[in-house]
């Protein structure tokens, strides 16, 4: 049986009546993945012994004819900056090589107890460092649509993995863009949720403010249901949110207003992209009401996330000395001293990304430049929060692309790093004013996919979804 | 400071050895990501009312249902410790 085209309803109904049982499911995609992943590489890891467990307990439930959790079955795959009990985490990072975890991350959790099948872990840019999967310290990814080109990234991993059909869904994490862009280059669905919804519990961290885990799927239905199972307050993250406490928008959505900032529609984006996404509103204007607005601040939201987020990476990273964690023994015999061992291990197990970054946090935290840097950005973070309150006073949902470009080559802009930030130049106000986004397919330029954000309200994640099936975006 | 000071300054705060040619390559980048976020000094800002006006609020929704008080107690801390001999910590010996 062909599962690929399977949603989670299909594959909880097909196990309920005996149509296949749940070891079939892990047998056609793990053989999916031998076969077809040499030429995509979007795995770091495949779990085989954890996904053969869980399928033998979803089948052990069948037999004893018990209730089946949610997601029974759904097979997933997972970005490797998300931690697995007994399984090895790297962060595509050569400083984390070895590391094991030792315990599973909240969504990870939560998605076992929802019968949710782990086939393995995911290929990013080192430490969610990046818009293509080619800062990774193993191997770049290519994008199963046109395998010269990109998948995006950082996430790059786990949208190829969706978008090739080794798995139904994939945990992904946002800082900048690193779910939505990748969603985007490789056709699939993909929600950045608000800052909050999602326990960061055993997410590796890169910029603390920013970080959202969420999920990338096949349709609009398993990312629906696969943000439920992983949503809502944990102990173990202070961050995060009782949904039960937010007080729901009184507001009617039978005429939905649409804004389409012109600051986003102008410039920057290239015209075939841009083509692509107009004909699309001009579809939707049967069902939805557009209004031009304005996001002032735009123009220095990459800047000043550049700027922050580099800034607490250079905090969150600075516990990779080369004793906790992973050591590297070579290294360690060859150093005259301690001082000497944590210069060689950082120089040596941090690429270069991840490098200019510690360097641009730690210049932009040192004294005599934070004034001017870091005190300043987020000042102007919190301008461009101010834009997006305002906004929501007169629209419900927003509309930007998610991407500029259409994929680009691979090693197109991997030596040039500003030309490369430039990819998320439309993604990162979200993640600066703690927003959800969704992207999702809107058309194609020949075989290459383009995609659109739909942003909402903090916690209205729930709204967007609603949106989502009132429009045709097939 | 001049700038190749200034460099060497921030690879040491990095603890990153400041050599090699990955290095000078990365110290080139560093000036040109430098000269891009500068940008945010472009824009004139006032009194800002910064990012913590809604603090009340986020911490009243980040709060649990109930309130827990933790007892960071040395005593508390010594009974919970995995490895621990005559009132010590036991920790790893590296060097």
């Amino acid at each position: 049986m062909n599962f690929e085209s399977f949603d989670f309803e299909r594959i909880k109904e097909g196990l309920k009546k005996k149509e296949f049982s749940c070891k079939e499911i892990v047998d056609f995609f793990l053989e999916k993945i031998e076969k077809e992943d040499k030429k995509i590489s979007s795995f770091l890891t495949i779990t085989e012994e954890l996904a053969r467990k869980s399928a033998q307990k979803i089948d052990e439930l069948i037999s004893q004819k018990k209730e089946l959790p949610f997601l029974s079955g759904f097979p997933l795959a997972i970005k490797d900056n998300i931690l697995i009990k007994d399984i090895k985490c790297t962060a595509a990072s050569k400083i984390l090589k070895d590391f094991v975890s030792p315990y599973d991350a909240t969504v990870i959790r939560k998605l076992k107890e929802n019968g949710a099948i782990i086939l393995g872990k995911t290929n990013l840019d080192e430490f969610a460092m990046g818009s293509s999967t080619e800062n990774s310290a193993f191997f770049p990814t290519k994008n199963p649509l046109d395998l010269e080109r990109v998948p995006g990234g950082s996430s790059g991993g786990s949208a190829a993995a969706v978008a090739a059909g080794f798995v139904l869904g994939a945990l992904g994490s946002d800082t900048g863009g690193s779910i939505r862009q990748p969603a985007s280059f490789c056709g699939i669905f993909g929600l950045k949720p608000t800052y909050g919804s999602v326990s960061r519990f055993g997410l590796i961290a890169f910029a603390s403010s920013f970080d959202q885990i969420g999920p990338m799927t096949r349709n609009l239905k398993d990312c629906e249901a696969f943000f439920d199972a992983i949503k809502g307050k944990d102990d173990f993250d202070q961050t995060s949110v009782d949904l039960k406490k937010i007080k729901k928008r009184e507001k009617d959505l039978k005429e939905i207003k649409v804004g389409l900032p012109r600051e986003c529609f102008s410039g920057e984006i290239d015209p075939e992209v841009k083509s692509v996404i107009e004909k699309k509103i001009k579809a939707w204007e049967k069902v939805l009401k557009f209004e031009e607005i304005s996001l002032p601040h735009t123009e220095f939201a990459l800047p000043c996330y550049y700027i922050i987020s580099s800034c607490e990476a250079a905090a969150n990273l600075a516990r990779y000395d080369g004793i906790r964690y992973n050591v590297f023994e070579d290294i360690y015999r060859a150093a005259k001293d301690l001082l000497e061992y944590y210069f060689q291990t950082r120089t040596f197990g941090f690429g270069k990304e991840v490098k200019r970054r510690i360097l641009i946090g730690n210049f932009s935290l040192s004294s005599g430049y934070y004034d001017a840097y870091y005190l300043r950005a987020q000042q102007i973070r919190n301008l461009i929060k101010q834009d997006f309150l305002s906004a929501f006073e007169r629209v419900d949902f927003i509309f930007i692309p998610t991407s500029p470009t259409l994929p680009f080559k691979l090693g197109e802009k991997i030596e040039d790093p500003v030309k490369m930030y430039l990819s998320d130049i439309f993604t990162v106000s979200v993640n600066l004013a703690g927003l959800p986004g969704l992207s999702f397919p809107v058309g194609r330029v020949g075989q290459l996919p383009v995609g659109l954000q739909a942003i909402a309200p903090s916690f209205c994640e729930k709204e967007i979804f609603g949106l989502m099936r009132k429009i045709d975006f097939s | 400071m001049n700038f190749q000071e200034l460099i060497k300054k921030i690879f040491n705060l990095s603890y990153f050895k400041e050599e090699g040619e990955e290095m000078k390559k990365i110290s080139k980048d560093f000036s040109l990501i430098l000269s891009y976020v500068e940008q945010i000094k472009k824009l004139p800002l006032k009194e800002s009312s910064f990012f913590f006006h809604q603090k009340k609020k986020i911490k009243e929704l980040r709060s649990g249902n109930e309130q827990k008080k933790i007892d960071f107690s040395l005593e508390k801390l010594r009974k919970v410790s995995s490895l621990g001999k005559d009132n010590f910590f036991m920790t790893k010996k590296i060097l």
